[in-house]
């Protein structure tokens, strides 16, 4: 079952219940590895094509046992190398794909991810950091119905004590956090991300057309709008899947580790990764980078030559990274260009310093304008590598012919151009809303009086909610004739429409940034004194807004997308 | 058994080399926000310095969740 079905949000509220009224111990262990199975069968819906995967996890547990015999020995790096073949076989990378396998069709969900948890306890058990876990602890960890299909991947220390005991029961402001977390994550899975989805899929054969026609201006403006949409896109849905299952976690008593941190606000191409995906970021930090960093120090390490090192360091990690993602081709390309783009970033910040003084360096930081185009050409630098995810065979060997490299080229500088300037906007329009719009007004004693606190979080809950209907019609009118804007309309208008489609887009998401806040404060000043009980209000009211939701993900995406607006 | 004292001392004199900064006098508390250019090339740099100096080894899970020199010097109080 999917995330957006109906079906996964019955067996989640199942599953908070069950996680909530059960005590701890056996029950709790054994609840949660039944809901494991039942969300892990309901991917196949047979048990046979599941049987590999389970093999595979129960090999992981053997290799565990071997580790804490022979701690800190060689074997340890044969059990590591062991499971890492194995986890190659099953995906069928194309270097082994001759091997035979089953003589069935069998799958492979998740397995990526349980090949990181398993070598976490492996190395950990091995180096003696980490106890062997119970066999049900061992299970419950790595098949995690809410990490199954796209992590998080938390630590074993900090996932084991939670499903041993059961936490104590949350307040309403907790519930009511938890709440607006899931929601907020089906807003931007089921809403923002289907709409990006149309965007990309109406995109595509237009970038098909300008290439096979080699247009490179409209080849530049389509590659540019395509690999912005698709970051986008996957940022939406992913760190949207990210708040439902956290949220849901925090509402069944499982804390998961936090994936996204303001990704957009990266200063960075080094940044970005302590950002974007961080529980794999720091996963490949504590087993790859440092392991091969320490490895190549040990040997080669002088006081000049580390920084260099650490270059080499980067470019292994994120290549291995790359080749994670997927079994094709493509995805080493994927690594080779991340690893670049972190490898020119050290450089640079070796290089500038002793080009420019520390001091020149440091005031270059400093400025605005540095910042700006930093985050631009680091946010379009990833949006133009997360080609790798969608694009063709034929497209891919086009961008090989100078023309296709030059609306590959061009479009990646189009997108710096058009980062920059929309990073500058937004946070010229988010710093008019703050010290302007929203400012709250300090009274004479400094003191604010509770009618007047109301009034004014009433004014900007009106405001936002203003600004949302009117960019939301706004967004609606211009998709309804984006195929036409863009098939045959001027350049113009085209780009008169595509500026307002985004200036209402950024003003729906300022905006729904302020209701919470607004609704919140609003809440507090109103009820002062019956805080838990105007929590549970409220959680009535969002409850309600997530039956809708619900009723409406029952006809399909784009039907609820129309109903939408 | 090694002093504490003893271990901030000589830790001193690894972080004033690799930070290229006489100044710095690591207490408990010391994190890698507190030090300019504490990244995790830095840090690597630190724990092999660290490793060398006291003639230890440090497993994969303490070198990434190395919180603060507190923590660096309990360890290697404990090893030592």
């Amino acid at each position: 079952m999917t995330l957006t079905s109906l079906g996964f949000v019955g067996f989640a509220a199942l599953s908070i219940i069950l996680l909530r009224i059960l005590p701890g111990g056996g029950w709790r262990q054994g609840t949660l590895l039944c809901l494991d199975a039942a969300f892990l069968y309901s991917q196949t819906l047979a048990l046979l094509p599941l049987v590999p995967l389970i093999g595979f996890v129960l090999l992981g547990y053997v290799a565990v046992i071997a580790a804490e015999r022979r701690r800190a020995s060689h074997g340890l790096g044969l059990l590591v190398l062991g499971m890492v073949a194995i986890f190659v076989w099953l995906k069928r990378y194309p270097l082994v794909s001759a091997l035979p396998t089953f003589g069935f069709a069998f799958t492979v969900v998740g397995l990526s991810y349980m090949l990181f948890r398993i070598l976490h306890i492996v190395i950990d058990v091995g180096q003696g950091s980490l106890n062997r876990p119970r066999f049900v602890t061992y299970l419950n960890y790595v098949f995690n119905f809410l990490c199954l299909l796209s992590g998080p991947i938390a630590r074993l220390e900090d996932f084991e004590p939670q499903v041993r005991v059961r936490p104590p029961s949350p307040t309403w402001r907790e519930v009511d956090a938890a709440a607006q977390r899931v929601l907020r994550g089906y807003v931007m899975v089921a809403v923002l991300a289907a709409i990006a989805t149309n965007f990309v899929d109406l995109l595509k054969p237009e970038f098909s057309a300008a290439l096979v026609h080699g247009e490179l201006a409209h080849g530049v403006r389509v590659y540019a709008l395509l690999t912005g949409t698709y970051l986008f896109n996957l940022y939406v849905n992913f760190s949207g899947y990210m708040e439902i299952v956290i949220g849901i976690g925090a509402l069944a008593g499982l804390t998961l580790p936090e994936n996204f941190n303001f990704p957009f606000l990266s200063k960075n191409f080094l940044d970005l990764w302590s950002r974007w995906h961080i529980t794999l970021s720091n996963w490949l930090k504590f087993y790859l980078f440092n392991a091969v960093l320490k490895a190549l120090g040990e040997r080669f390490g002088t006081r000049s030559n580390m920084a260099y090192l650490g270059a080499i360091a980067f470019f292994v990690t994120f290549a291995v990274m790359g080749i994670w993602h997927g079994t094709t081709y493509i995805f080493f390309v994927y690594g080779v260009f991340l690893g670049a783009g972190v490898t020119i970033n050290r450089l640079w910040q070796i290089w500038a310093p002793q080009w420019l003084g520390k001091n020149g360096y440091k005031n270059l930081q400093q400025s605005q304008w540095y910042f700006q185009l930093s985050r631009a050409a680091t946010l379009s630098y990833l949006a133009v590598a997360l080609s790798s995810f969608w694009i063709t065979d034929a497209q891919a060997a086009a961008l090989i012919r100078p023309a296709g490299l030059a609306i590959f080229l061009g479009g990646y500088v189009a997108l710096v151009a058009a980062g920059t300037v929309a990073g500058f906007a937004w946070d010229g329009i988010n710093a008019f809303f703050r010290e302007r719009l929203f400012a709250p007004r300090a009274s004479a004693d400094g003191e604010q009086s509770g009618g007047l606190e109301v009034r004014r979080a009433g004014r900007v809950l009106l405001i936002s909610l203003l600004a949302v209907a009117v960019a939301s019609m706004v967004v609606a009118l211009v998709s309804l004739d984006l195929t036409g804007i863009l098939a045959g309309s001027s350049r113009v208008r085209r780009l008169t429409m595509l500026a307002l489609m985004a200036g209402a887009c950024a003003a729906i998401l300022i905006s729904v940034g302020r209701i919470e806040p607004a609704v919140a404060r609003w809440r507090d000043a109103a009820f002062p004194r019956h805080g838990q009980d105007a929590a549970a209000i409220w959680l009535g009211l969002r409850a309600l807004l997530a039956i809708n939701l619900v009723l409406l993900m029952v006809s399909s995406i784009p039907e609820f997308i129309y109903k939408a607006f | 058994m090694l002093k504490r004292e003893e271990v901030v001392d000589r830790l001193n004199h690894i972080f004033r080399d690799i930070f290229d900064d006489d100044d710095i006098c690591v207490t408990d508390n010391t994190a890698a926000a507190d030090i300019e250019g504490w990244d995790s090339l830095a840090h690597i740099t630190l724990i092999l310095g660290v490793e060398r100096e006291f003639r230890m080894k440090m497993t994969a899970a303490e070198v990434g969740s190395l919180k603060n020199v507190g923590q660096m010097i309990d360890l290697i109080v404990a090893r030592g």
